[in-house]
């Protein structure tokens, strides 16, 4: 009997429904960026908008690259829904805290795809995964940074804050 | 024709010929190619088979193979039909370890 499965499909079918989920994650965290962008025009922060405005985007071009690479592969891409989410924030703090804890939720959930990818022996996904591993890491970086700048300066006013945020969006 | 897996009233066989599957509903054949195939899964996989126990709905409408195919399962047939399709990709790992 011909192997057609393995002939259409390049990757393990359990790798690529998990996937699938996370194409649904970074769907969600782009939903999720654009809800802090918005809290963040409406207080006048422009460069913290600015900042959330393009992790939004970001999120969606991860989201596209999973996608491709569902499909580029033989395998059937899902389009996510997402669910509401949180328009309501007491601090840029707050904001900037909840971001953090998101990043190291995304974090954990590439990791097991790495994790599975290996177990299944497939290498072609595990090969394709490790940009978004390095990309984790650069995100909770940056993430951790704006924590410590808005840390540092108590004393300032918010909008002085903001300003120190805008060297997050030239470090980008 | 080869028999990849049987689940009560339900079959599935993959031609080498065709390099199509064809699914036997308990009479009906449906002939899929491994995408259709690759997207019947995933419509059985959303069923939530929780609402079906809560009683919110007892009978699934899947529209198959790009609508061409439309069929009123029972929760029962859904259950065997996720078992199906469960055993029938395993059935096809197996190919791929033992070529
Ligand atoms: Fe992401
Ligand atoms: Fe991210």
């Amino acid at each position: 009997m011909k192997d057609i499965a393995r002939q259409e499909l390049s990757i393990h079918i359990e790798v690529m429904d998990m996937l699938n989920d996370q194409i649904q994650k970074e769907a969600q965290s782009s939903t999720a960026y654009l809800a802090m962008a918005s809290w963040c025009d409406q207080q006048g922060l422009e460069n913290s908008a600015q900042f959330f405005y393009a992790q939004a985007e970001e999120e969606r071009t991860h989201m596209m690259k999973i996608f491709r690479f569902i499909n580029d592969n033989g395998g059937n891409a899902m389009a996510p829904a997402t669910s509401a989410v949180n328009h309501d924030f007491t601090s840029l703090e707050e904001v900037f805290s909840d971001a953090l804890a998101h990043e190291v939720g995304i974090t954990k959930s590439i990791h097991k795809l790495v994790a599975k990818s290996r177990a299944e022996h497939d290498y072609a996904t595990d090969a394709f995964l490790q940009w978004f591993v390095t990309e984790q890491m650069e995100e909770e970086q940056t993430m951790r940074r704006a924590l410590d700048i808005l840390k540092l300066g108590e004393k300032m006013s918010l909008l002085q804050l903001d300003e120190r945020i805008a060297e997050l969006n030239t470090a980008q | 024709m080869n028999l990849l897996y049987t689940y009560q009233k339900f079959s599935i066989f993959q031609s080498d010929v065709t390099r199509n599957f064809q699914v036997d509903f308990a009479g009906k054949s449906v002939s899929m190619s491994f995408c259709e195939l690759l997207s019947f899964r995933e419509k059985l996989k959303r069923i939530d088979l929780q609402t079906h126990f809560e009683g919110a709905d007892s009978v699934e409408i899947l529209s198959l193979c790009n609508k061409r195919h439309l069929f009123i399962f029972d929760t029962l047939d859904i259950i065997h039909l996720k078992e199906l399709v469960r055993g029938a990709f395993i059935s096809m790992a197996y190919q791929n370890v033992l070529v």
